[in-house]
């Protein structure tokens, strides 16, 4: 016992520095882009020489970048509402139907990285070419949907996991017919994996370069890549000023969900799978 | 309110026969128990009268009419889960007025019912509050204000105290009792709890291996258990191995202790063969156990007193009698008060003949 508890502590205390050492790692590219946003000078410095906010005025200097937030806000809109409601029929099917082979669709179905981004984005060109279809926002937002998919569908399948099917029976049992017994308890039940599947759906397509770079065509343009294309044009740091006020929307939004449903529990929670806890009946 | 009958129900899941002709009836306004081992069929013979599943062969009627063909939704059934499954998103209102809701009521109808039956469970100014804020008692009496304002024809209950700590069941107990009694509806309650199933219900059904053992009124069935295993899951019991006199088995029977019994056969219709080996059965309150002292009587044996488990009114007195083929083993239920033996006592055991049943040797 005391000997354990010796070896324990120096152990302890080496993963408790190491963690430390990755949040400081993960943090770091936010607060130098947040430091290096409010330079006064017309190069990215850091630390910077003096203050200023002059590079947030600058932000609209970003090439088209109008016409590619309200495409950016379309596209990640679309995507998370369609990937949401389709989620919905996928995490039903997971955790309450007996659907053969369902251990090998859950894992393909919630896993983003189950296919390379650049196989994907390949696939997705030579699919659209193949179907005939023009380059435009909805190849771009099927493009979208394919990748962000996987996470409503996590966040649907824990809140279903978690909740109990007796509901439904006892529902029924109190004469709701399966569809009213679907709108009133099981859909209730399913909100947080809603409101939750939908934000990271949103944000994940809204924050998405590499399948947009694939199939974005012409007038059709996206945040990330004109934030990109300002880049690698430049090097002032408008973008770092962009950058720091989507951190902290984005934060905003996470930490207020996080209160609310308690979003990042939840997709934790789906870890292990569909249909990993319950046992069916 | 409905009489129901259940007839001759099989039912497999998963390729695994779970009922294996289950036949009960329920009167009108009758309150029965379906007791049973854990897997034994006795929920899904409940799931089969709500609707949940249908049976493979067989019917179940309500009032005389099949009702195999109407889901769950239409049965007009009112059902308490065992973990009360109260819709955590709504008030303990919304939730009692669910079923009103669903019969398309109207608001005002909805809530006076809903007044009426929190009312009726003791719960009026509850009606704001949400599943999660109450205590385990409180949402038991939340899901059964539930099933009954819906007045269904059969009310069903899934181990209605089985999830209550040891104090809230006998309050609960009592109530649902009071309940059933007042509001008269035909009621099923499953349990594995005999003293539950006894307390309960106007007759009690025991179940095994998906079929129904044995249907009596509490007392009937515990002091007259018609198989042994009956008896044994009924409470507790002493069994011995005896031998039938060769007139017959009520000219006695001889005991592996010595003595000779004359005790009843469990079914009086039942033949034994003269000579034939049968089980004598005991309850441990019947068993008599005294000091010994110099002067035996007829009828007594000695055992000694292995252990002594106090038991709160009672103490069970654990004996071990010498006998032919090996010692016997035997409790008794003394009074705890007054009791004037000890561990390594030896005493004189008597089997009252009227307390000792003979059932055939294989257990049934």
């Amino acid at each position: 016992m005391r000997r354990s508890e010796l070896v324990a502590h120096p152990l302890e205390r080496l993963i408790a520095i190491a963690g430390w050492g990755a949040m400081l790692f993960l943090l770091f590219p936010v607060v130098f882009t947040t430091v290096v946003s409010f330079g006064a000078g017309e190069l990215i410095e850091f630390p910077p020489a003096g203050w200023s906010l002059r590079w947030y005025a600058h932000i609209g200097e970003i090439h088209r970048v109008g016409a590619a937030v309200l495409y950016s806000l379309l596209i990640a809109t679309c995507a998370g509402v369609l990937a949401t409601l389709l989620a919905i029929g996928v995490a039903l099917c997971l955790v309450r139907l007996p659907v053969p082979g369902k251990a090998v669709i859950g894992a393909l179905v919630t896993s983003p990285v189950a296919v390379p981004i650049v196989a994907l984005g390949i696939a997705l060109i030579q699919f659209f070419i193949w179907l005939g279809i023009s380059f435009t926002w909805y190849s771009l937002l099927i493009g979208h949907l394919v990748l962000v998919i996987a996470y409503p569908v996590r966040t649907l399948v824990a809140s279903l996991s978690l909740s109990n099917p007796a509901l439904e029976e006892a529902a029924a049992s109190l004469g709701a017919r399966p569809l009213t017994a679907f709108f009133t308890i099981t859909l209730p039940q399913m909100k947080p994996g809603l409101i939750s599947g939908f934000l990271f759906a949103f944000l994940i397509s809204f924050d998405n370069y590499p399948i947009s770079i694939f199939l974005v065509r012409g007038a059709l343009t996206v945040l990330p890549i004109e934030v990109f294309n300002y880049i690698s044009q430049n090097f002032d740091p408008t973008p770092a000023a962009f950058s720091t006020i989507y951190t902290l929307l984005l934060a905003l939004i996470i930490v207020w969900a996080e209160r609310r449903w308690s979003i990042i529990s939840l997709s934790v929670a789906s870890e292990g799978g569909p249909g990993g806890k319950r046992s069916d009946r | 309110m409905a009489s129901v009958q259940i007839d001759d129900l099989h039912l497999a899941l998963g390729g695994n026969p779970v009922l294996n002709g289950v036949s009960l009836e329920l009167a009108d306004g009758e309150c029965v128990a379906l007791l049973g081992p854990s897997g034994c069929g006795k929920t899904t013979t409940l799931r089969a009268l709500a609707g949940f599943v249908r049976g493979d062969r067989g019917e179940v009627r309500f009032d005389g009419r099949s009702v195999d063909a109407l889901p769950a939704h239409r049965r007009n059934v009112g059902l308490v889960f065992q973990d009360y499954a109260l819709f955590p998103h709504m008030t303990v209102a919304e939730n009692v007025g669910y079923g009103l809701r669903m019969r398309g009521q109207s608001r005002s109808a909805i809530r006076a019912s809903v007044g009426e039956a929190l009312a009726r469970v003791e719960l009026s100014g509850f009606e704001a509050r949400l599943p999660a804020q109450l205590s385990g008692g409180q949402r038991q009496r939340v899901a059964l204000a539930r099933a009954i304002v819906i007045e269904p024809d059969v009310l069903l209950l899934d181990e209605p105290l089985g999830a209550l700590d040891r104090k809230l069941r006998d309050g609960m107990q009592v109530e649902l009792k009071r309940l059933q009694r007042e509001l008269g509806i035909t009621t099923l309650i499953v349990t594995h709890d005999q003293e539950e199933a006894l307390s309960l219900s106007n007759r009690v059904a025991v179940m095994f291996a998906g079929r129904i053992a044995a249907v009596d009124s509490p007392a009937a069935l515990y002091r007259r258990p018609p198989r042994a295993d009956v008896m044994a899951f009924l409470g507790r019991a002493n069994f011995l191995l005896v031998t039938l006199d060769p007139a017959g088995v009520s000219a006695g029977v001889e005991t592996p202790m010595g003595v000779r019994l004359r005790a009843q056969p469990a079914d009086p219709l039942r033949v034994f063969a003269a000579r034939a080996k049968a089980q004598l059965a005991i309850r441990p309150e019947h068993v008599q156990v005294r000091r010994a002292s110099a002067n035996a009587q007829t009828g007594e044996f000695s055992a000694s007193v292995v252990d002594l488990i106090y038991r709160g009114a009672l103490a069970e007195v654990l004996l071990q009698a010498s006998a032919a083929g090996g010692p016997v083993r035997l409790s008794a239920d003394l009074p705890a008060e007054g009791l004037n033996i000890q561990r390594g006592d030896t005493v004189a055991v008597r089997l009252p003949d009227e307390h000792c049943l003979i059932f055939e040797e294989n257990g049934a």
